[in-house]
């Protein structure tokens, strides 16, 4: 079910209810976006239990890495392109 | 195996794409048509479990992606909780879909055109992460006004039962950016249109793919001239409606 693997890969999301709540995998950076309503029913301890094992991986991956920086720089962007629209 | 396993299910689904056997998520079994015909060329249409697209070879993404929402569905779309993983859409010729490296630094969020949020099955989640069905998204807009543009368009369909909706992104004006090195188009709007038959009413939403909290309302007919497509199977005498706007956006 949940095999997310913080900072593993630029591709794993793990999606709690639906889209509700998604933990995007990165390389340098998780993000976590969304708002979760975690309802005293069982289908809430799924979720908040879901959400700590994703949160308890983060922070043993950051505690396991001796040499933390204080704070990532942002890595330079890609470069991007333009063209001129075929379809105009 | 399970690698070769999923390739072979995906040269199925693909194949079934011929014969239109997944014009069950598209009204009265119709597909929106291009008008505009410059946008043809190396288009497909993508068949998956509980969605279609139409994927361009040209701006290396979907012009369009077809879902029909029912309120059973949805119900078991929010039970699920799994880890998905991005993926190149591995039935298409090389150099037509986007790679992950396009994405990667990119600035921009894989914007999914038909959600996660809605996908009722494993499968169907786990399919919806294909790179066919997602283009560069602003990334402040994919995760606010966007979510709750997905989640407005859900609660309508929990409410009435079902809904058909066609998510994709416009192209407009002379110069596109591009991004990565297959030179994936970055959408300058995005749009959504729903239908909801026992309503007996259709309408376009248009958000500018940029960080805004401001999205416009749209008559079918409206956007259909935007798009440089069709609706068909919308009924004609529905696509002059203008709705007021959408509850909790």
């Amino acid at each position: 079910m949940s095999d997310f693997n913080a900072y593993a890969n630029d591709e794993d999301v793990l999606n709690i209810e639906g889209d509700a709540l998604t933990v995007s995998n990165g390389t340098m950076r998780v993000v976590i976006s969304g708002t979760l309503e975690i309802a005293r029913d069982k289908r809430g301890l799924k979720a908040a239990l879901a959400l700590r094992n994703a949160l308890d991986g983060i922070v043993a991956a950051l505690r396991k890495q001796g040499d933390l920086p204080e704070r990532l720089e942002d890595e330079p962007p890609a470069a991007s392109g333009t063209v001129d629209n075929p379809f105009a | 195996m399970k690698k070769l396993l999923a390739g072979l299910l995906f040269a199925v689904a693909v194949h079934a794409i011929a014969a239109p056997s997944c014009t069950q998520f598209v009204p009265n079994g119709q597909f929106p048509l291009l008008i505009n015909q410059k946008m043809a060329p190396k288009t497909r249409i993508l068949c998956y479990s509980d969605f279609a697209l139409l994927h361009s070879g040209i701006t290396h993404g979907p012009l369009w992606s077809a879902e029909h929402l029912t309120r059973e569905h949805l119900g078991d779309a929010k039970e699920q909780i799994r880890t998905n993983k991005f993926y190149e859409e591995p039935d298409l010729p090389s150099g037509e879909g986007a790679t992950l490296a396009d994405y990667k630094r990119s600035g921009f969020d894989r914007g999914h055109m038909s959600p996660a949020g809605d996908r009722w099955n494993e499968e169907a989640m786990a399919e919806s992460f294909t790179l066919a069905n997602i283009v560069p998204q602003d990334r402040d807009n994919n995760q606010h006004l966007w979510a709750r543009i997905e989640s407005a368009v859900r609660r309508i369909a929990v409410k009435n039962g079902e809904v058909y909706v066609v998510t994709g992104p416009l192209f407009v004006g002379s110069r596109l950016r591009t991004i990565g090195p297959t030179r994936v188009f970055v959408p300058t709007q995005l749009f959504k249109v729903v239908y909801v038959p026992s309503m007996r009413t259709a309408f376009a939403l248009v958000v500018d793919n940029t960080a805004t909290n401001r999205y416009e309302v749209r008559t079918i007919h409206e956007l259909e001239a935007m798009s440089g497509m069709r609706f068909p199977g919308i009924p004609e005498s529905l696509k002059d409606q203008r709705i007021g706007g959408l509850k909790g956006v």
